[in-house]
Protein backbone atom coordinates (compact mmCIF):
# COMPACT_ATOMS: atom_id res chain seq x y z
CA UNK A 1 0.00 0.00 0.00
CA UNK A 2 1.76 2.93 -1.09
CA UNK A 3 1.54 6.28 1.00
CA UNK A 4 -1.27 8.15 -0.82
CA UNK A 5 -3.15 4.51 -0.51
CA UNK A 6 -3.13 5.78 2.99
CA UNK A 7 -4.15 8.97 2.38
CA UNK A 8 -6.86 8.25 0.70
CA UNK A 9 -8.25 5.52 3.24
CA UNK A 10 -7.91 8.23 5.74
CA UNK A 11 -9.93 10.30 4.07
CA UNK A 12 -12.36 8.65 3.73
CA UNK A 13 -12.65 7.68 7.54
CA UNK A 14 -12.17 10.68 8.47
CA UNK A 15 -15.23 12.02 6.45
CA UNK A 16 -17.21 9.42 7.76
CA UNK A 17 -16.35 10.42 11.04
CA UNK A 18 -17.25 14.07 10.26
CA UNK A 19 -20.63 12.95 9.07
CA UNK A 20 -20.99 11.01 12.19
CA UNK A 21 -20.07 14.24 13.94
CA UNK A 22 -22.57 16.33 12.23
CA UNK A 23 -25.28 14.32 12.75
CA UNK A 24 -24.84 14.62 16.72
CA UNK A 25 -24.33 18.02 16.60
CA UNK A 26 -26.25 20.50 18.82
CA UNK A 27 -27.67 23.77 16.74
CA UNK A 28 -25.87 26.80 17.04
CA UNK A 29 -28.73 28.80 18.25
CA UNK A 30 -28.76 26.88 21.17
CA UNK A 31 -24.88 26.61 21.90
CA UNK A 32 -25.52 30.29 21.39
CA UNK A 33 -28.02 31.11 23.22
CA UNK A 34 -26.79 29.37 25.87
CA UNK A 35 -23.03 30.97 25.90
CA UNK A 36 -24.81 34.06 25.83
CA UNK A 37 -26.48 33.48 28.77
CA UNK A 38 -23.82 32.24 30.74
CA UNK A 39 -21.58 35.12 29.38
CA UNK A 40 -24.37 37.58 31.04
CA UNK A 41 -24.77 35.98 34.26
CA UNK A 42 -20.37 36.18 34.21
CA UNK A 43 -19.38 38.52 37.80
CA UNK A 44 -18.15 41.57 36.94
CA UNK A 45 -14.56 40.54 38.23
CA UNK A 46 -13.97 37.90 35.56
CA UNK A 47 -13.93 40.17 33.01
CA UNK A 48 -11.27 41.41 31.36
CA UNK A 49 -12.78 44.98 30.87
CA UNK A 50 -13.42 44.77 33.91
CA UNK A 51 -10.33 44.18 35.05
CA UNK A 52 -8.45 46.43 32.62
CA UNK A 53 -10.51 49.45 34.17
CA UNK A 54 -10.02 48.83 37.50
CA UNK A 55 -6.15 48.77 36.38
CA UNK A 56 -6.69 52.17 34.49
CA UNK A 57 -7.86 53.79 37.41
CA UNK A 58 -5.38 52.56 39.95
CA UNK A 59 -2.33 53.91 37.28
CA UNK A 60 -4.77 57.25 36.93
CA UNK A 61 -4.71 57.20 41.20
CA UNK A 62 -0.97 57.05 41.32
CA UNK A 63 -0.42 59.25 38.60
CA UNK A 64 -2.40 61.89 40.12
CA UNK A 65 -0.51 61.58 43.52
CA UNK A 66 2.46 61.95 42.38
CA UNK A 67 1.76 64.52 40.01
CA UNK A 68 0.77 66.60 43.07
CA UNK A 69 3.36 65.68 45.09
CA UNK A 70 5.68 66.52 42.06
CA UNK A 71 3.80 70.60 41.85
CA UNK A 72 4.44 70.95 45.52
CA UNK A 73 8.04 70.65 45.75
CA UNK A 74 8.06 68.75 48.80
CA UNK A 75 9.50 65.19 49.87
CA UNK A 76 6.43 64.45 52.08
CA UNK A 77 5.15 60.70 52.42
CA UNK A 78 2.56 60.32 50.40
CA UNK A 79 -0.38 60.66 53.14
CA UNK A 80 1.24 61.57 55.75
CA UNK A 81 1.51 65.59 56.98
CA UNK A 82 5.00 66.61 57.87
CA UNK A 83 4.38 68.63 61.69
CA UNK A 84 6.30 71.28 60.95
CA UNK A 85 7.52 72.76 57.18
CA UNK A 86 11.18 72.39 56.36
CA UNK A 87 11.56 75.64 55.07
CA UNK A 88 10.66 77.24 58.91
CA UNK A 89 12.72 74.42 61.01
CA UNK A 90 15.62 77.33 61.33
CA UNK A 91 13.06 79.75 62.53
CA UNK A 92 11.40 77.52 64.42
CA UNK A 93 11.73 78.26 69.08
CA UNK A 94 10.36 76.22 70.98
CA UNK A 95 7.29 78.13 73.28
CA UNK A 96 9.48 77.24 76.55
CA UNK A 97 12.57 79.25 75.67
CA UNK A 98 11.16 82.47 77.63
CA UNK A 99 11.86 80.64 80.82
CA UNK A 100 15.41 80.46 80.03
CA UNK A 101 15.98 84.21 79.24
CA UNK A 102 18.54 85.28 81.76
CA UNK A 103 19.62 89.25 82.36
CA UNK A 104 22.61 89.93 80.34
CA UNK A 105 22.31 86.99 78.14
CA UNK A 106 23.12 89.28 75.49
CA UNK A 107 26.57 89.57 76.02
CA UNK A 108 27.23 85.57 76.30
CA UNK A 109 26.09 85.79 72.78
CA UNK A 110 28.29 88.33 71.88
CA UNK A 111 31.69 87.82 70.47
CA UNK A 112 34.10 90.64 70.82
CA UNK A 113 36.22 91.51 67.64
CA UNK A 114 40.08 91.67 68.07
CA UNK A 115 41.35 95.45 68.34
CA UNK A 116 37.82 97.19 69.87
CA UNK A 117 38.52 96.21 72.87
CA UNK A 118 40.11 99.20 75.20
CA UNK A 119 41.94 99.34 77.97
CA UNK A 120 40.92 101.22 81.14
CA UNK A 121 43.29 103.33 82.92
CA UNK A 122 43.33 104.13 86.68
CA UNK A 123 43.47 107.56 85.91
CA UNK A 124 40.64 107.94 83.92
CA UNK A 125 38.45 106.13 86.90
CA UNK A 126 39.90 108.70 89.47
CA UNK A 127 38.62 111.69 87.25
CA UNK B 1 -14.97 42.46 13.61
CA UNK B 2 -18.81 43.49 14.51
CA UNK B 3 -21.01 41.09 16.87
CA UNK B 4 -23.18 40.25 13.78
CA UNK B 5 -20.43 39.15 11.79
CA UNK B 6 -18.94 37.39 14.36
CA UNK B 7 -22.01 35.27 15.34
CA UNK B 8 -22.28 33.99 11.57
CA UNK B 9 -18.63 33.31 11.15
CA UNK B 10 -19.17 31.10 14.20
CA UNK B 11 -22.30 29.49 12.65
CA UNK B 12 -20.64 28.58 9.96
CA UNK B 13 -18.18 26.75 11.71
CA UNK B 14 -19.50 25.56 14.27
CA UNK B 15 -20.38 21.68 13.25
CA UNK B 16 -16.39 21.80 12.85
CA UNK B 17 -15.85 23.61 16.02
CA UNK B 18 -17.86 20.33 17.60
CA UNK B 19 -15.55 17.94 16.16
CA UNK B 20 -13.07 19.16 16.86
CA UNK B 21 -14.00 19.37 20.50
CA UNK B 22 -14.56 15.75 20.06
CA UNK B 23 -11.20 14.78 19.11
CA UNK B 24 -10.04 17.15 22.31
CA UNK B 25 -12.28 15.10 25.04
CA UNK B 26 -12.11 12.03 23.41
CA UNK B 27 -15.47 11.87 21.53
CA UNK B 28 -17.47 12.53 24.50
CA UNK B 29 -20.51 14.70 23.55
CA UNK B 30 -21.48 16.25 26.87
CA UNK B 31 -17.94 17.19 27.22
CA UNK B 32 -17.56 18.65 23.35
CA UNK B 33 -20.37 20.55 23.97
CA UNK B 34 -19.27 22.22 27.35
CA UNK B 35 -15.77 22.77 25.65
CA UNK B 36 -17.76 24.99 22.66
CA UNK B 37 -20.28 26.43 24.89
CA UNK B 38 -17.43 27.70 27.07
CA UNK B 39 -14.99 28.84 23.93
CA UNK B 40 -18.29 30.91 23.13
CA UNK B 41 -18.41 32.51 26.61
CA UNK B 42 -14.79 33.17 26.36
CA UNK B 43 -15.40 34.87 23.13
CA UNK B 44 -18.87 36.97 24.28
CA UNK B 45 -16.62 37.70 27.21
CA UNK B 46 -13.81 39.54 25.41
CA UNK B 47 -10.88 36.69 27.00
CA UNK B 48 -10.23 35.32 23.26
CA UNK B 49 -10.60 38.58 20.74
CA UNK B 50 -9.53 37.62 16.69
CA UNK B 51 -6.73 39.32 15.75
CA UNK B 52 -7.04 39.14 12.24
CA UNK B 53 -3.13 37.50 12.56
CA UNK B 54 -4.42 33.85 10.83
CA UNK B 55 -8.04 33.06 9.12
CA UNK B 56 -11.00 32.84 11.66
CA UNK B 57 -10.90 29.24 11.40
CA UNK B 58 -7.61 28.43 12.54
CA UNK B 59 -8.41 31.16 15.49
CA UNK B 60 -11.05 29.26 16.35
CA UNK B 61 -9.84 26.08 16.65
CA UNK B 62 -7.00 27.26 18.72
CA UNK B 63 -9.54 28.95 21.21
CA UNK B 64 -10.91 26.04 21.36
CA UNK B 65 -7.73 23.93 22.10
CA UNK B 66 -7.32 26.00 24.98
CA UNK B 67 -10.71 26.18 26.38
CA UNK B 68 -10.46 22.45 26.50
CA UNK B 69 -6.75 22.26 27.98
CA UNK B 70 -8.06 24.57 30.51
CA UNK B 71 -11.71 23.03 32.00
CA UNK B 72 -9.42 19.46 31.57
CA UNK B 73 -6.93 20.88 33.58
CA UNK B 74 -9.74 22.53 36.22
CA UNK B 75 -11.37 18.88 36.04
CA UNK B 76 -8.00 17.08 37.09
CA UNK B 77 -7.35 19.65 40.12
CA UNK B 78 -11.65 19.29 41.03
CA UNK B 79 -11.38 15.48 40.91
CA UNK B 80 -8.07 15.19 42.78
CA UNK B 81 -9.30 16.88 45.45
CA UNK B 82 -12.97 15.45 45.60
CA UNK B 83 -12.54 12.00 44.32
CA UNK B 84 -10.00 10.15 46.70
CA UNK B 85 -8.15 6.90 45.30
CA UNK B 86 -9.39 7.29 42.19
CA UNK B 87 -6.38 6.04 40.34
CA UNK B 88 -4.52 8.92 38.46
CA UNK B 89 -4.84 7.06 34.90
CA UNK B 90 -8.70 7.28 35.26
CA UNK B 91 -8.85 11.26 35.95
CA UNK B 92 -6.68 11.70 32.80
CA UNK B 93 -7.60 8.87 30.53
CA UNK B 94 -11.82 9.14 30.85
CA UNK B 95 -12.76 6.60 27.80
CA UNK B 96 -16.15 6.81 26.38
CA UNK B 97 -18.79 5.09 27.56
CA UNK B 98 -20.18 1.95 25.63
CA UNK B 99 -23.91 3.82 25.24
CA UNK B 100 -22.04 6.23 23.30
CA UNK B 101 -20.09 4.57 20.90
CA UNK B 102 -23.16 1.81 20.45
CA UNK B 103 -24.71 3.56 17.62
CA UNK B 104 -21.96 4.89 15.40
CA UNK B 105 -21.49 3.22 12.45
CA UNK B 106 -18.63 0.34 12.36
CA UNK B 107 -16.29 2.32 10.51
CA UNK B 108 -16.72 5.05 12.34
CA UNK B 109 -16.33 3.33 15.48
CA UNK B 110 -13.05 1.62 14.72
CA UNK B 111 -11.42 4.84 13.68
CA UNK B 112 -12.60 6.52 16.80
CA UNK B 113 -11.10 3.60 19.12
CA UNK B 114 -7.51 3.88 17.07
CA UNK B 115 -7.77 7.89 17.33
CA UNK B 116 -8.36 7.76 21.43
CA UNK B 117 -5.09 5.51 21.35
CA UNK B 118 -2.65 8.08 19.46
CA UNK B 119 -0.96 10.59 21.17
CA UNK B 120 -2.58 13.44 21.70
CA UNK B 121 -0.29 15.51 19.61
CA UNK B 122 -0.67 13.15 16.79
CA UNK B 123 -4.14 13.00 16.81
CA UNK B 124 -4.47 16.70 16.95
CA UNK B 125 -2.82 17.06 13.61
CA UNK B 126 -4.27 14.14 11.91
CA UNK B 127 -7.64 15.56 13.09
CA UNK B 128 -6.69 19.21 11.92
CA UNK B 129 -5.76 17.86 8.42
CA UNK B 130 -7.74 15.14 7.21
CA UNK B 131 -10.83 16.57 9.46
CA UNK B 132 -10.81 20.18 8.86
CA UNK B 133 -8.57 19.97 5.96
CA UNK B 134 -6.41 21.74 7.22
CA UNK B 135 -2.67 22.64 5.67
CA UNK B 136 0.31 21.64 8.30
CA UNK B 137 1.11 25.00 9.01
CA UNK B 138 -2.03 25.90 9.86
CA UNK B 139 -2.33 22.99 12.57
CA UNK B 140 0.90 23.78 13.78
CA UNK B 141 -0.56 26.90 14.24
CA UNK B 142 -3.74 25.64 16.05
CA UNK B 143 -1.27 23.31 18.29
CA UNK B 144 1.50 26.29 18.38
CA UNK B 145 4.10 23.95 17.79
CA UNK B 146 6.57 24.66 15.15
CA UNK B 147 5.87 23.35 11.21
CA UNK B 148 8.70 21.13 11.80
CA UNK B 149 6.99 19.30 14.85
CA UNK B 150 3.36 18.78 13.38
CA UNK B 151 5.29 17.37 10.24
CA UNK B 152 7.08 14.95 12.12
CA UNK B 153 3.50 14.16 14.53
CA UNK B 154 2.23 14.48 10.85
CA UNK B 155 4.00 11.23 9.70
CA UNK B 156 4.47 9.61 12.91
CA UNK B 157 0.55 9.52 13.47
CA UNK B 158 -0.40 8.69 10.43
CA UNK B 159 1.62 5.43 9.89
CA UNK B 160 0.94 4.72 13.56
CA UNK B 161 -3.06 5.29 12.89
CA UNK B 162 -2.56 3.11 10.07
CA UNK B 163 -1.28 0.20 12.35
CA UNK B 164 -3.88 0.46 14.85
CA UNK B 165 -6.70 0.33 12.27
CA UNK B 166 -5.41 -2.97 10.96
CA UNK B 167 -4.88 -4.33 14.12
CA UNK B 168 -8.97 -3.17 15.36
CA UNK B 169 -9.81 -5.25 12.48
CA UNK B 170 -7.71 -8.07 13.19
Amino acid sequence: MTLKDIDDELRVAFTLLRESDAARSKSFSTAWFDATRCAAALPLNNRPKYRLMVASAGVLIAAVLLGRNALMGTNEVLGQTPLVPLSDISQWRAPSDVLLATPGQELWRDIPRLGDSTTVDRDDLTH
Amino acid sequence: MNDTLLRAQLEKCHPEVLGWALSLCRYNTTEAENIVQTAYVNILAGKAAFGERSSFRTWLFGVVRMTARELNRREWLRRLRWVSGLPIEAVLDPAPGPDELIYQDQRVLRLRVALIDLPVRQREVLQLVFYHELSIADAAEVMRVSLGSARQHYERGKKRLREKLDRVIT
